[in-house]
Formats: structure tokens, C-alpha cells, sequence
């Protein structure tokens, strides 16, 4: 077990820091890189909030798609090996057609790309659900 | 490869030489914002004698360091804005050229400067910039339409290869060539990618492309339009793909209820460019080139991020545009998912 602060109290300490004690001080030249640095804090704390669980929950989606038993042994094993796998798969069952309309698998998929997407945003730019009206 | 600062006398001598003059003397080097591929410097010259006599403004263009995969070369670029020029389109007057022997040791090309800003943040955001706004969007649009006049049959610009396959498939096809190169797979690309294929309209005849056609990349002053800048990605293409660009919710920034590049709605710019090109827009061949403009620009923003990740260009800016694919790839679905509920209401 790791002592606190934890990557995430880290992360947002630095930010924080980041946007009230050197943005203020900063030259007009520098304040965009400055932002752009807060910004990329901001994105790496909500993924190490996130955690595993888009993961998890893409790989779920992506057994379904496959009707394979779903994995239920996701700490012994390496989600990201799995994940790659079956997504180097659906890449190329996307480009040949297999899931064209009417194909049965074209709803499922549609949807697990819909919420990977999602998830995506939740943590790179939250702000876009809000304004689509999604969250 | 010479810095533009370093380069001065090399540059003077140049300028002497192409203006024609006695002598040019540089009073002032200045960077100017190039993006993350280029270097734009303005130059102060003093010029004795010749047709440029006096003090004069230019902006330099250069390569900043990897070109862009896909993109033209400074040559070929000042090539195509000699073209578009003699074709009526704002643009800064393009002047003289210089191979990489030059001064620079790397290609550049000369402009007119003219002033005004290209930046977006503000262009959208201050409605005093650029004259009034649903202006700027027809003017823009009537600036697409004379661009396009020119065409693989004027002869003009060999160097852009034809398109026999159609621009669509040529896009999809470069694009699925570029995904295999990656070892990270991308279903939400593909999935738009095949969509794009089984619904391309009939292609049209090939027109001159800007190919990066957005509220950043055109100048301003207050009165309004004052030129189309960046014309590196130019080629033959369909003539709506400029407009699909355009169009992207990504180059709104947070105006995003105005379609029109965040500055106004759609209807003024279509009127602009349907009144000078004489053709007529049809909204479904729209909405298929903005879904292919989200598809394209989500795969070129991992291609930012690679350039950065691979360490050839080290920068938080490209780093960062490659955190936005999502954005792009959320919206190519959104519209996807739209087109198809349009056609099964109507099937």
C-alpha cells in the first residue's frame, strides 16, 4: 500500500500550484503553455482517477461482441494485451464489412464504439459532454 | 540547416538579388505564430533602389523541422499560391523563392506582408474582427468558389497528382494506409471510414483544395476578409471537402451553435459560395464531407501526437492535440448516427 498523497492529491496539488502562483506571473508569451501544461495535469489526473473501469467495462463490450466468456479474472491477467487483441480484430472485421447493416452484430458495435468514445471524453475533455447535453 | 536570425546577411544579399536592388538591409527579424510545422518571420527591409524601394514588410516562410507526412513542399506550395492569386483569391502577394542551396539551407519563399490577425480565439470571439461576421462567412465562402476555378484541365500545378479512383476513395485509401501503420488499433476510424465508403456520393469533377480551410488559417483586419493563408495541403479534390472542413465542430471552439468556423451560421457562407461557383450545395454531399473532415482530422491528430511521441518533435501542443481524436471521433458518430435516422426516416 502506498502512503498518501496519492498520484491524483499530487497531480491536482500541481495544478492547482500550476494556475495560482506562476500563472499570475507569467509573461502573455508563456500563459498558453502554461495552460496547456494544467490542462495535460488535469487529463492525467482524471485517467489515474478513471482507473481500470473504462478498461474493464470496454472489455466486457468487446467479449460480448465476440460472444466470449466474459474475463473474470482481470487483476492476474493483462487487460491491455486482451483489449488490444480483440480491438486489432474488430478493426479489421469493421473495414471488411462484417458488421455492415443488417448484420446482426451492427447495433453492438455501434454502441461499444458510442460509449468508448464516451469514455474517452469523460476523461480528455469533460466539458464537451456537458455542452452535447450528454452529462 | 541556418537559423532565419543567423541567415541575415545571406538574406540581405537574397533580397538584393530578387528585388533587383542596390542594396537591402534587414532592420528587424521577428517570429510570427507558424503553427507546429512551419516558421513564418516577418522582415523589415530597407530597399535602395529597384521597384521595392523604401521600407518594406515580407513574411518569410520556412520549415520549422519535419514536414508534415502528406503535405507540400515550400516550392510547391508558393506554387499554388502564385495560382490561387492569379485566380483572384486573397492572398498575401507571393514574391520569390529559394531551394534549400539558398541562404536558409532549407526551402523558403517570400510574401507581401499584410497585416491583420488569424487567431482563431479571437477572430471568434470579437465580433469587431474581420467586419461583420455573417459577411466574413459569405465573403469566405466566395473566396472557396474562386479557388476552385482552378481545376486538373487548367494544366496549372502538374506536381498535384490526378485522382482517377475519386477524391473520397482516395482519401479513405490513404487514410486505411495510414491506420496499418500504427500499432495501436482504431475501430471508431474504421467504422467511420467504412461508412464513408459505402456512402460516398457519385464524384464530381476535381478541384483545387485548400485542404486545411479554417478560422485560423484566413487573416483579418476590422473591415474584414484580408487573405487565405497556409496552402500547404493544397490538391486536387472534390469540391465540397473544403466546406466539410470548415463546417467541423472542432474549429468552432466554444461558439460551436455556429456552424460556419465559429463565426456565424451556415447558410451565408453556402450563399456566398453557391453565388460564385455557380454550383449548388447539397446538404446529405455535405453532411458526408463534414463526417469525412471529423474522420480525417481525428487520424491526422494522432499523427500530430506520433510526431511528439516519437520523439522527432518534441512538443505539449502536439502531445495534447493527440488527447482531442476522441472529440473528433465522438462527432463523425454523432453525425453518422444522424445521417443513418435521416435515411431510415425517409426509406
Amino acid at each position: 500500500m502506498r502512503d498518501e498523497p496519492t498520484v491524483d492529491d499530487l497531480l491536482e496539488a500541481a495544478r492547482e500550484s500550476l494556475l495560482e502562483h506562476v500563472l499570475p506571473r507569467m509573461p502573455d508569451n508563456a500563459r498558453l503553455e502554461v495552460l496547456m501544461i494544467a490542462n495535460a495535469l488535469a487529463i492525467a489526473r482524471r485517467v489515474s482517477a478513471a482507473g481500470a473501469a473504462p478498461l474493464c467495462s470496454e472489455l466486457r463490450d468487446l467479449e460480448a461482441v465476440y460472444g466470449l466468456a466474459p474475463n473474470t479474472d482481470l487483476h492476474g491477467s493483462d487487460p491491455d494485451a486482451k483489449l488490444h487483441e480483440l480491438n486489432v480484430q474488430l478493426a479489421r472485421d469493421i473495414r471488411c464489412g462484417k458488421f455492415d447493416r443488417p448484420h446482426a452484430g451492427h447495433e453492438t458495435v455501434a454502441s461499444l464504439l458510442w460509449n468508448v468514445t464516451l469514455d474517452k471524453l469523460r476523461e480528455c475533455r469533460p466539458k464537451m459532454l456537458r455542452t452535447e447535453g450528454i452529462e | 540547416m541556418v537559423s532565419v536570425i543567423d541567415a541575415r546577411p545571406a538574406l540581405e544579399n537574397f533580397l538584393t538579388t530578387a528585388a533587383e536592388a542596390n542594396r537591402a538591409t534587414i532592420n528587424e527579424v521577428t517570429p510570427l505564430s507558424g503553427g507546429t510545422v512551419h516558421e513564418n518571420w516577418l522582415i523589415t527591409v530597407d530597399i535602395r533602389g529597384g521597384a521595392e524601394q523604401g521600407t518594406t514588410c515580407f513574411v518569410l516562410r520556412t520549415d520549422r523541422a519535419v514536414n508534415l507526412a502528406g503535405s507540400l513542399s515550400r516550392l510547391r506550395e508558393f506554387e499554388i499560391i502564385k495560382a490561387v492569386h492569379d485566380a483572384g483569391v486573397a492572398v498575401p502577394e507571393p514574391l520569390w523563392t529559394s531551394d534549400s542551396d539558398g541562404p536558409l539551407g532549407r526551402e523558403f519563399f517570400i510574401m507581401r506582408c499584410i497585416p491583420g490577425t488569424a487567431a482563431a480565439n479571437d477572430i471568434v470571439h470579437d465580433e469587431s474582427l474581420g467586419g461583420p461576421h455573417e459577411r466574413l462567412a459569405e465573403r469566405l465562402g466566395e473566396e472557396l468558389a474562386r479557388l476552385q476555378s482552378i481545376t486538373p484541365a487548367s494544366r496549372k500545378l502538374p506536381f498535384l497528382r490526378p485522382r482517377p479512383e475519386g477524391a473520397a476513395q482516395h482519401i479513405i485509401a490513404n487514410l486505411r494506409a495510414y491506420l496499418d501503420s500504427l500499432t495501436v488499433p482504431r475501430p471508431t476510424i474504421e467504422w467511420g471510414l467504412r461508412w464513408l465508403e459505402l456512402h460516398a456520393p457519385p464524384p464530381r469533377d476535381l478541384v483545387l483544395t485548400h485542404g486545411d480551410f479554417r478560422t485560423g488559417n484566413y487573416l483579418v483586419d476590422n473591415a474584414g476578409l484580408a487573405a487565405i493563408l497556409d496552402w500547404e495541403l493544397a490538391d486536387w479534390g472534390d469540391p465540397m471537402e473544403d466546406m466539410g472542413w470548415f463546417f467541423m465542430k472542432f474549429w468552432r471552439l466554444d461558439e460551436t451553435g455556429k456552424a460556419a468556423g465559429g463565426i456565424a451560421a451556415k447558410e451565408p457562407f453556402v450563399r456566398g459560395y453557391e453565388r460564385v461557383s455557380g454550383r449548388k450545395v447539397h446538404p446529405d454531399e455535405l453532411t458526408y464531407w463534414e463526417i469525412m473532415a471529423n474522420v480525417r482530422w481525428a487520424a491526422i491528430s494522432i499523427q500530430q501526437a506520433a510526431r511528439h511521441l516519437s520523439g522527432l518533435d518534441r512538443s505539449l501542443e502536439l502531445c495534447l492535440t493527440g488527447c482531442r481524436t476522441a472529440e473528433l471521433e465522438y462527432e463523425a458518430l454523432r453525425l453518422i448516427r444522424e445521417a443513418d435516422a435521416q435515411r431510415n426516416t425517409h426509406a
